[in-house]
């Protein structure tokens, strides 16, 4: 008798969606203790683990990773249900959503490092979004798109590039 | 990185990244042109003014939008004061280097002008009023001083 979830994955996929996504947890607590000169902005390393769930495992997972990091890293900070956490949700599901769009679609046009770029703006705009119709509800919150942006995108390739050299490495090929 | 990471990436690289990223930086410095356009927006704001303090005691409260010129007593000696096309400068002053006329025109909530030997702060104050809303609808929390 197999349980619903074994119908949906085998055990070898959920044990790597699990790995990846303690992964991308562990990047995330790690990177909630770097000083931040931006407040409002971080690197986003936990993307990283997004990326190779996508690249080795498929969007099922990356999904996974992604909600999972978002939830249990608002348990580990408690944040949960914060403001915050739902800026967080917003912004990984935004950039889940266009990273596993464009792989589906454009995986000839587009590598590791567009994929994550795409993300990190969808991000940022998701963000922006969501702070200026829940919290903010003004106008004048466009006044930080620059100061969003700009770090977002040094974020984005940064993590592209880390994604695209691990994938690489440790040799994370669909099977 | 490496000489084979350098390769690795090279070979990586699609035509669509390079889409994505022109995206990126279009809609980076268009957000840096459109801040630019909205607080000049601002700028023009009827409610403005500006407080004019010498040794931390206010003299004068005048609005920005009435074009006036004026002089005041610092404590090192007289100065000219001129509010014109909503902003606030020293036309003149007393004061040996000069910096306090070479500063310009204030015209944005929170600007500051101020001469240290005539112990002079203008500060402009009053709110920025939201872009979608009339000014006597906004609430407390958009006051910026």
């Amino acid at each position: 008798m197999r349980s619903p979830i074994e119908k949906m994955t085998t055990p070898q996929k959920l044990t790597r969606t699990a790995l990846l996504a303690g992964f991308g947890l562990v990047m995330f607590l790690f990177e909630s203790l770097l000083p931040r000169p931006l407040p409002w902005a971080k690197p986003g390393l936990a993307n990283i683990a997004t990326l190779l769930a996508l690249y080795w495992l498929g969007p099922a997972s990356a999904w996974a990773v992604a909600i999972l990091r978002v939830l249990l890293g608002s348990f580990f900070l408690g944040s949960f249900l914060n403001p915050g956490f739902w800026l967080s949700l917003a912004g990984s599901v935004a950039a889940v959503a266009v990273m596993t769009l464009l792989k589906k679609f454009g995986a000839k046009q587009f590598s590791v490092i567009g994929l994550s770029l795409a993300g990190a703006l969808a991000h940022v705009l998701a963000q922006i979004t969501v702070a200026g119709c829940l919290i903010v509800k003004r106008v004048e919150i466009v006044y930080l798109l620059p100061a969003m942006l700009w770090p977002a995108l040094f974020a984005g390739l940064v993590v592209g590039i880390a994604a695209l050299l691990l994938l690489e490495r440790l040799s994370l090929k669909p099977d | 990185m490496k000489k084979s990471e350098a390769k690795t990436l090279r070979q990586a690289l699609r035509p669509g990244d390079g889409f994505v990223l022109i995206l990126f930086l279009g809609l980076a410095l268009g957000s840096f042109w459109a801040s630019d356009f909205l607080s000049a927006k601002v700028k023009i704001d009827a409610n403005l003014t500006a407080s004019i303090m010498v040794n931390h005691h206010e003299v004068g409260v005048k609005k920005l939008a009435e074009a006036a010129t004026f002089d005041i007593q610092g404590a090192f000696g007289a100065m000219t004061l001129q509010i014109a096309n909503n902003g606030i400068r020293v036309q003149r002053s007393s004061c040996p280097n000069q910096v306090c006329v070479r500063q310009g025109a204030a015209r944005r909530p929170g600007e500051m002008l101020v001469c240290v030997p005539n112990r002079l702060v203008i500060l402009i104050q009053g709110y920025a009023p939201p872009l979608d809303r009339a000014p006597q609808e906004s609430r407390g929390d958009a006051v910026t001083h």
